[in-house]
């Protein structure tokens, strides 16, 4: 890497140096929209540091996972710690109660996520999409943000793109702002929901790029892909979730050579 | 380009929705000695026919009648009358209509053969209504004026003042015309009230409100309601400090609600009032005036205003 | 049968004055008309926003209080509600609408029952406007503001509102456009606005009994007023626009605005009657 440019996250104060440390625990986790669960006791530990790639076929439960810890989605049993706190919830004479939505907010800052739909704010530029937050919701006075911001465009490439709007931009443009966006907020863990899914084939690489960079800084990312190439490259850990249950993990070489599930080789040898 | 069928039954239907409504802002109501089958659909028939006498065997005879080119509909006589101003017209409690106007005007029907129709009007276009053919006659206690009689010809029939009605202790104090600067007083849109408070119409040089500003003082807030019974509503709400209306209508208040109202004590111009009628209805006319003197003559026109308490209006001796 | 009228006099020179040398007390009439409508209106569109968020609220009990709210207020006919507010109020002694002094001006209890009446009224009907509009924001957007740290009440003040301000200004400015000409029903407490000046020149005064150029010259009057509006609508939904998707090219432009187009009767541009 060239020394004279900085790294992604040192533009955001890097990442804690705290390898090994819990980041995200997940133990049983049930969830049902209406009548049908999705997830069936779903246990997850991430690790700081760590970069987890979920896989499986689509209805197996593996975004509705992601978005519940963040608490998009609520669950209905189990728990969930981030930075080990309880997302979501809080405890009240021994019971789970829902937690104020404060709090959760207060949470959420620490967390990155990147939508499959990019769902960048149209009625504001590229730069303003990504400084709204800071300033909104940190404080951060705005001169120091826009400066922040600016670098951020500028790593991701995009820094001629500062005052554009979103539906002036290619949907790969947006998705790196869309990630550029999240890292102003100075998470200590990032969430990728199918990040490439929406994206043209063309567009694809530059985004895993981006993508590629964080994990090798030292980002805490669980991204939930397609993108067999991203994982071998970069994942530590592929976990194959099935039926809304962890059926199987280990390292990428594992998975791609020798997968034991049954269910892991059928879905695997269908997209890779 | 096939227009689609229902397109076409729509417009048939709103044009014969449009022809068969009266779009005036009147309701129809018979009066209780007519049949209420009153139907909205005009005969079509110009047979100039003078109506059969179905009359009730103690009842006046037909002392005219009126070829019925002169009337909306043949055998009726549509009253233009805005209720309630009473005691001259108003509702009884099943909502027929009942009042001094309302009874002569219904004692003129019959002794010309027709059956009375009640038409509720709003004032301020009540003489609209009658040469836009949508009445026959107007009794609703019109003062004659000389801006009214360009309009209509206008026979007298009846006499009143002019009160102001007070809140009962009378709080703001309206005593004199002088008491009055600088206060609101309610009153009924188109009427001579309004002209007396502006000074219009006849009463251009005696305007009340220009007294005041020519005597150095506030000139009289005036508010003006399409019904006489929102200008009291607003006295009741003390939006205004006086209501103004003819002396029987404000007498008729205090009479039923000593307790809410009492007359200031100032009442002014005592003028005649007038039955409008279109005036190229010169027939109707004449036969009205002839029905009137009939019910003057025989004693019933009287015997209708005593019923009432309004005998001191009475202009025939 | 009879379909005879009596003849009428005709006196243009009434409508001409009326239009093209308007006195004061039309001029009055027409000042009162635009602002009662602007601040109804601006009243209306703020307790309709708190509506619709209410509507949309977790607590129910805030939920139950604006849908019968919304219920109440589009259920009544604005006539019945003037009529309530200003005699019923008053007549119970419940509130009598004294005349209240704003920065030195008098404002009379009946403008002041008025503005009251029309601003709740509006407020119901443009809660269902802000509501549609906010529910066609994407819920992604929510989604994203909320994953940034943001908590509801900011996320919906920054992300959400503007974006539906534009859907909704096209509905609004049609709400705006019947609340000039809804004024007129401000006749029933004798608020001298525009109608009621023409009602009172054909009651009384040198031009009484002229009902048919009397009411011709108000009618120029309200289209005068309506159609400056239209452009001002123009104005702003152009304004708006920018840089959002689907901007410009698929609006109806002036032209169909006022006279009826293809795109104007889009369902998503119009709002409900009443």
């Amino acid at each position: 890497m060239n020394a004279a440019v900085p790294s992604l996250l040192s533009l955001i104060g890097g990442v804690p140096a705290a390898p090994g440390e819990v980041v995200v625990e997940a133990t049983d986790v049930h969830k049902s929209f209406g009548r049908l669960e999705v997830l069936r006791g779903l246990s997850l530990t991430v690790r700081r540091g760590e970069v987890v790639v979920m896989i499986g076929p689509s209805g197996s439960g593996k975004t509705t996972f992601l978005r519940c810890i963040n608490h998009l989605e609520k669950i209905q049993s189990g728990r969930i710690l981030v930075n080990d706190h309880l997302i979501g919830y809080r405890e009240e004479d021994g019971r789970l109660v829902e937690d104020r939505e404060r709090n959760i907010a207060r949470q959420r800052q620490d967390i990155g996520m990147v939508f499959q739909r990019f769902n960048l704010f149209p009625h504001l530029t590229a730069l303003e999409n990504i400084t709204e937050a800071p300033v909104q919701v940190r404080g951060i006075p705005k001169d120091e943000a826009f400066e922040m911001g600016r670098a951020l465009l500028a790593r991701v490439g995009l820094a001629a793109k500062a005052s554009v709007y979103p539906t002036q931009l290619s949907g790969g443009q947006q998705q790196r702002i869309a990630i550029a966006r999240a890292l102003a907020m100075k998470p200590t863990l990032m969430l990728f929901d199918e990040p490439t899914s929406a994206l043209d084939p063309e567009m694809i690489g530059d985004v895993l790029e981006v993508m590629k960079e964080l994990a090798r800084e030292g980002m805490t990312m669980i991204v939930v892909t397609h993108e067999m190439g991203f994982a071998r490259e970069v994942a530590q850990r592929v976990v194959m979730i099935d039926e809304g249950v962890v059926i199987e993990e280990g390292s990428p070489e594992h998975f791609f050579t020798s997968p034991t599930h049954e269910r892991t080789k059928a879905f695997l040898s269908k997209i890779w | 380009m096939r227009l689609p069928r229902s397109l076409g039954a729509i417009s048939l239907a709103v044009l014969l929705v449009t022809a068969a409504c009266d779009s005036s802002i009147s309701t129809l109501i018979p009066g209780p000695s007519g049949s209420p089958s009153a139907s909205v659909a005009p005969s079509q028939s110009a047979s100039a026919q003078p109506s059969p006498t179905a009359q009730p065997s103690a009842g006046p005879s037909v002392v005219s009648s009126v070829p019925s080119d002169q009337l909306t509909f043949a055998s009726k006589l549509l009253i233009c009358s805005d209720i309630p101003y009473p005691p001259q017209e108003f509702f009884d409690d099943q909502g027929n209509p009942i009042g001094s106007d309302i009874e002569i005007g219904q004692e003129i029907a019959a002794r010309l053969g027709l059956e009375p129709v009640v038409v509720n009007s709003i004032f301020d276009t009540i003489i609209a209504a009658v040469n836009g053919g949508k009445c026959d006659i107007i009794i609703s206690a019109q003062n004659i004026t000389a801006d009214r009689k360009k309009q209509v010809d206008m026979i007298p029939y009846f006499q009143a003042g002019q009160s102001f009605l007070v809140i009962k202790g009378n709080p703001d104090g309206i005593k004199t015309q002088e008491s009055l600067c600088g206060r609101t007083v309610a009153a009924e849109t188109g009427t001579t009230e309004v002209d007396y408070l502006q000074g219009t119409g006849d009463y251009k040089t005696r305007g009340l409100s220009a007294a005041c500003t020519k005597a150095g003082k506030k000139p009289i807030d005036i508010m003006t309601f399409a019904k006489d019974s929102d200008a009291l509503l607003a006295l009741q709400g003390g939006q205004a400090s006086a209501y103004f209306a003819d002396s029987p209508v404000a007498g008729y208040y205090v009479i039923q609600h000593p307790e809410a109202f009492e007359l200031s004590g100032l009442t002014l111009a005592v003028t005649k009032e007038g039955i409008s009628i279109p005036k190229d209805r010169t027939a109707l006319r004449d036969s009205v005036k002839r029905a009137l003197n009939s019910m003057v003559a025989d004693g019933t026109y009287l015997g209708i205003l005593t019923k009432y308490g309004l005998q001191s209006g009475s202009i025939f001796k | 049968m009879s379909w005879l009228v009596a003849v009428y006099q005709y006196d243009w020179g009434i409508f001409f004055r009326s239009v093209f040398q308007p006195d004061g007390l039309i001029l009055s009439g027409v000042w009162l008309t635009l602002s009662i409508s602007v601040v109804s209106q601006l009243i209306g569109v703020l307790l309709g926003t708190f509506a619709a968020l209410g509507r949309m609220a977790r607590l129910a009990p805030l939920r139950w209080v604006a849908g019968l709210y919304v219920w109440f207020f589009r259920g009544t006919p604005l006539l019945v509600q003037i009529a309530f507010v200003y005699f019923g109020l008053g007549v119970t002694g419940i509130y009598r609408w004294p005349t209240f002094d704003l920065l030195g001006v008098p404002i009379p209890g009946n403008v002041q029952a008025g503005i009251f009446a029309l601003a709740v009224n509006e407020g119901a009907y443009m809660s269902e406007i802000v509501r549609a509009g906010i529910m066609s924001i994407d819920r992604g957007q929510m989604e994203a503001a909320r994953s940034l740290g943001m908590p509801y009440s900011l996320a919906m003040r920054r992300i959400v509102l503007p974006q539906a301000a534009r859907v909704i200004v096209p509905p609004l400015g049609n709400e705006f456009n019947n609340m000039l000409k809804t004024t007129s029903l401000l006749v029933m407490i004798s608020v001298p606005e525009l109608y009621v000046t023409f009602s009172n020149k054909n009651a009384s005064g040198s031009t009484v009994f002229h009902p048919f150029e009397l009411f011709l010259a108000a009618a120029v009057w309200y289209l005068l007023l309506t159609t400056i509006w239209s452009l001002i609508q123009a104005r702003i939904e152009r304004r708006l626009g920018r840089g959002l998707a689907g901007s410009g090219d698929e609006r109806p432009g002036l032209r169909g605005r006022l006279f009826g187009s293809r795109l104007s009767r889009d369902p998503s541009l119009v709002s409900g009657g009443r």
